[in-house]
């Protein structure tokens, strides 16, 4: 004992031992503890007189008395015999395990003498706080968690009582209590924000200093502002990070550490509040780096979501879906609802909800002109942001389903530059209290995207509808303007409107005897009712003359108060809207159409775009209306003219067949009696020549005529060719004589076989081609007859020499009304060109062909030379089994 | 016995030649200008052969007042194969000699139960020849030839 007693007797050491912060232990060389100073009693207990093993912590592993003796042993071996800061294990005050580095020295006296030891502590608590603030750092990336773990750390301060942080909210300007922990666990932290310099807190985040207040009751008033009662010593230090691009510091919060006692904190906790604040800060930092960091991934995935269902679909509902999802599931609100503008009924509903009651679609319904807040939202195209009760809500429904508990916000879906329908999110107040502007951003985002997508399906619901009706209208006029009959065009016209949606209407023509327009045809019944009564002069007002005046569509949106519309009429018909397009033809006005628009309200009322697009294709179509009923008027004028040119031709036939009986009569008359000279037996043969071509011209026309061709029976007969040719023959001779031209029928064609035709039609078909073969016949040629049996068909060949047929001619001298383009300058042909078209026709309804081939006099190098004319053959090859061809 | 043939036809002039030139032939020609008086003649008179042009445009009241002038003809062949005519053989020759008419008249003449069918345009001798066959036929069989007919 007397060797420690300097240690008692000099003040000045006691002092400066008792005032220094970190606990000093000294021991006698018995291993009794002889001193210890203020701090080492504070964690240590007062372990005066005890012996120092009971300072060590015994576990499993080693006993406190041999954790001491491994201390001393170490001492004693070190050269000088001090050990630095050893790790090892002491007991705390409450018996609990206190990491510590320690570091001894052995006392000894002037002598040498060994008298004690001498030992420091270095309390490893606030590195081991910090290292687990620094891991809890790696675990999350939760600032609340984060800062919450900080405030327990900063409890581990010997009589602290509570620990909480405060962050400044730029937005707001304020510091705004963000984590608290207390020792009481019923003890909460008012989420009062505070003026960022005012009281304590104020002054360490002005001054950024730590500040250390020994006791509360002495700050002045302005210093401090009670928060908890029985608050005596209070720490505070300031969070601050460095701004990465201006490398200044950037003042984040404070953090505060109180307890109940005076003079409850040393300066040293000043650095350990600081250490843990800069760890803090850091963590803040990376908290919201990551949180921005998921932010953007979450407004990215949202609005890929959203992005993907757009390009994916057309089908509006199917966006609302996705959009209510992706409010939901990926931006983390609590529910959605979502509502849409019935622009036809003025109305707005809820048609989706997600974690709201269902029946909440059938309730929430208003007038797009009500005071509602969907209404308001829709027309205004505002934001709503709400956290209670509001004038504009329905307040049944806010009493039912228990609307203030939420916390919300509205925004209009805008669509086509208009509210297609809004979108009201939020959360329950019991999971957040607040929608931040960030989280309004990417909600902002979101919802545009939607109403991009639902613009887009209107246009491509529109553009496939207009395609769609293009295309019925296309296929339509196929059928208009094959359309003979101006009734049978319009029965087509009102079929093609029908079938795009168009159901009622009428057509009116103009009569040009009265100078009015009149109802012709009506499409549905209503309509009906007013067709005959229908007739407006066009020099009136009425919108049927106005538009035929003006050249231009009219759209008469409300008829009832329209002095343009005829109100009897309208009345009568019940029209309330209608788009009436003029009917031209080169500038000829033929009528009008009227489309009622009354029961396509949506249109009327609806995208003006759209509207016009679709009236435009009416438009097109009523000018390829105007064309066919043009075609219909001449088709039946043809008509009229054919049936005309049929009467006649049968008018003809009479008279010819009765010159030709006569003159019959006549030459057999003559001749049984032989009263008359040559002359007049040449002249009967001319008359009967002639009567006979008349007749045969007559046949070809009414042969060409529809109406005798298309129901023109077929009398198949087993029979042979050669008669029918001798015929026709027969009756040629005299005509080819007159021009020296001999028709000679080959002995191939008397040996062909029997075959299946019919006769009228192939003497037909003869006697166009001979007497073709006749007239282009060069004088005093002669016409030769060919017939060859194939096996399966006969060919039969008239082969004449004369004037011959260009190559190029080939295919058009089968068409009707054209002939060979090659004039004789010698003489004059007659002629129609229906000849070979009706041989090709019959020949056809046979199941046969007829070619033709036409060269140059092969057989005569004169005559080629001289190119004097050609070799024209035509063949006709009928089928030995005739078949029958449809029509 | 003279070969009596009634011509049924509205134009004297279609069938004129034809009976100055069979009267050189024992034929006894007669003609009338309508159904009517054709009906008349069948009742009134013998006839071995009924020549009948299709289309008839004389007004004839006894054929029923909504007959068709183009097919008028037709009717009359009706009538006598339908023993409707007092007085006549619905057995009797009949040669139908008409202008090509509508292509379904044709087809139905084509069914007819008649001697013979001669189109218009037609050579003169052709149809001398035809008449003067027929008249051979029926001087072989007898007059009183009695044929089926079945509608």
């Amino acid at each position: 004992m007397k060797k420690f007693a300097f240690v008692n007797k000099s003040r000045i050491f006691k002092t400066i031992v008792e005032n220094i912060a970190d606990p000093i232990v000294m021991a006698e060389k018995g291993g009794r503890i002889h001193f210890m100073n203020a701090a080492a009693i504070e964690i240590l207990g007062d372990k005066r007189g005890a012996k120092a093993d009971e300072c060590y912590y015994s576990d499993d592993n080693m006993s406190g008395h041999r954790r001491g003796r491994t201390i001393i042993r170490k001492m004693l071996k070190s050269p000088n015999g001090i050990i630095k800061d050893m790790p090892t294990e002491l007991k705390a005050k409450d018996g609990s395990l206190l990491s510590v580095n320690l570091s001894a020295s052995l006392f000894q006296d002037d002598d040498g003498q060994l008298i004690g030891s001498v030992g420091m502590i270095k309390d490893l608590r606030e590195i081991t706080s910090l290292i687990d603030i620094g891991n809890s750092l790696l675990a999350t990336h939760n600032i609340d968690d984060i800062l919450k773990r900080i405030c327990a750390e900063c409890l581990k301060l010997p009589k602290s009582i509570r620990a909480y942080i405060k962050l400044y909210d730029e937005v707001s300007d304020v510091l705004v209590p963000a984590a608290f922990r207390s020792r009481n666990p019923e003890e909460i932290l008012p989420h009062t924000p505070t003026a960022k310099f005012a009281g304590m807190s104020g002054f360490v985040f002005r001054t950024q200093q730590p500040y250390l207040s020994h006791d509360v009751t002495k700050e002045a008033a302005e210093r401090y502002h009670e928060i908890f009662p029985g608050v005596r010593s209070r720490l505070v230090v300031p969070v601050k990070s460095i701004d990465r691009s201006t490398y200044q510091p950037k003042p984040l919060g404070v953090i505060v550490v109180e307890s109940e006692v005076i003079n409850s904190f040393r300066e040293n906790d000043k650095f350990f509040l600081s250490t843990i604040a800069t760890l803090a800060a850091t963590a803040i930092e990376n908290a919201h780096l990551f949180e921005s960091k998921t932010k953007i991934i979450t407004e990215l995935t949202a609005l890929q979501s959203i992005r993907e269902t757009i390009s994916r679909t057309v089908n509006r509902d199917e966006i609302l879906d996705n959009l209510s999802d992706t409010v939901t599931d990926i931006l983390g609100f609590d529910y959605v609802n979502i509502s849409q503008v019935d622009r036809y009924r003025r109305q707005i509903k809820t048609v989706k909800v997600r974690n709201m009651p269902p029946e909440f679609c059938e309730l929430a319904v208003h007038s797009l002109e009500s005071e509602d807040i969907q209404a308001c939202v829709a027309r205004n195209r505002e934001e709503i942001f709400l956290t209670g009760w509001d004038d504009r809500l329905d307040r049944d429904l806010y009493k039912r389903f228990h609307h203030e508990n939420l916390v919300r916000i509205y925004m209009p879906i805008i669509a086509h530059e208009e509210a297609y329908g809004t979108v009201e999110t939020g959360y329950f107040k019991s999971h957040k209290t607040h929608i931040t502007e960030e989280e309004r951003e990417i909600l902002r985002k979101v919802v545009n995207l939607a109403g991009i997508g639902i613009d887009q399906a209107f246009l491509l619901t529109e553009r496939e509808m207009l395609n769609g009706q293009i295309k019925a209208l296309n296929h339509a006029s196929v059928y208009i303007q094959s359309s003979r009959t101006e009734k049978e065009v319009v029965m087509h016209i009102f079929q093609s409107l029908r079938r795009i949606g168009y159901e009622k209407g009428m057509l009116s023509l103009v009569n040009q005897a009265t100078g009015n327009i009149e109802g012709h045809f009506a499409m549905g019944e209503n309509w009906e009712r007013i067709k005959s009564e229908t007739r407006r002069p066009l020099n009136s007002d009425d919108i049927l003359a106005l538009c035929i005046r003006e050249k231009r569509s009219l759209l008469s949106e409300d008829c009832r108060s329209d002095p343009r519309c005829d109100q009897k009429a309208v009345k009568k018909a019940e029209i309330k809207s209608q788009y009436v397009i003029p009917l031209f033809l080169h500038s000829e006005p033929l009528g009008a159409l009227q489309i009622d628009l009354t029961d396509l309200q949506g249109l009327v009322k609806g995208s003006q775009e759209f509207f016009k697009q679709r009236m435009e294709v009416l438009e097109t179509f009523a000018h390829q209306i105007a064309i066919a009923i043009r075609n219909a008027r001449d088709m039946s004028r043809i008509d009229l003219l054919q049936t005309a040119l049929i009467q006649t031709a049968h008018e003809f036939k009479s008279p010819i067949h009765n010159i030709l009986t006569e003159v019959g009569g006549l030459q057999r008359y003559l001749s049984r009696s032989n009263l008359a000279p040559e002359e007049i037996k040449q002249s009967l043969s001319a008359i009967s020549d002639e009567a006979n071509r008349a007749s045969r011209q007559m046949q070809n026309t009414l042969m060409y005529s529809d109406k005798s061709r298309t129901v023109l029976g077929m009398n198949i007969k087993k029979q042979k060719i050669q008669y029918i040719l001798q015929k026709s023959v027969t009756s040629f001779k005299m005509r080819g004589l007159e021009r020296g031209i001999a028709i000679i029928i080959k002995d191939n064609v008397k040996k062909l076989p029997t075959f299946e035709f019919d006769e009228n039609k192939i003497e037909q078909v003869l006697n166009n081609l001979l007497d073709n073969a006749i007239k282009y016949s060069h004088n005093n040629r002669y016409i030769e007859c060919q017939g060859f049996d194939d096996g399966t068909k006969i060919h039969l060949t008239i082969w004449d020499k004369g004037q011959g047929i260009p190559a190029s001619e080939f295919s058009t001298i089968f068409q009707g009304f054209t002939r060979s383009t090659y004039k004789d300058k010698k003489r004059y042909i007659p002629g129609t060109g229906l000849g070979l078209k009706i041989c090709k026709e019959l020949v056809e309804e046979h199941g046969g062909e007829i070619t033709v081939q036409s060269d140059p006099f092969f057989n005569d190098p004169e005559k080629i030379k001289n190119y004097d004319g050609y070799d024209t053959k035509f063949t006709i090859i009928l089928p030995k089994v005739a078949k029958h061809k449809d029509h | 016995m003279a070969t009596r043939i009634l011509f049924v036809e509205d134009e004297i002039n279609a069938v004129s030649a034809y009976m100055r030139e069979l009267k050189n032939y024992d034929f006894d020609c007669v003609y009338a200008g309508s159904g009517d008086e054709a009906i008349a003649k069948l009742e009134s008179e013998k006839f071995d052969i009924l020549s009948i042009d299709i289309m008839l445009f004389n007004k004839s009241d006894r054929m029923g007042a909504d007959i068709d002038p183009i097919q008028a003809g037709l009717r009359l062949y009706e009538m006598v194969r339908g023993g409707e005519i007092k007085n006549c053989n619905p057995a009797m020759a009949i040669v139908v000699l008409s202008a090509m008419t509508e292509p379904k008249i044709e087809e139905s003449i084509r069914h007819l139960q008649i001697d013979e069918f001669l189109q218009k345009p037609l050579d003169f001798e052709y149809v001398m020849q035809k008449f003067l066959k027929l008249q051979e036929r029926l001087m072989k069989n007898g007059q009183d030839t009695h044929r089926e007919f079945s509608f």
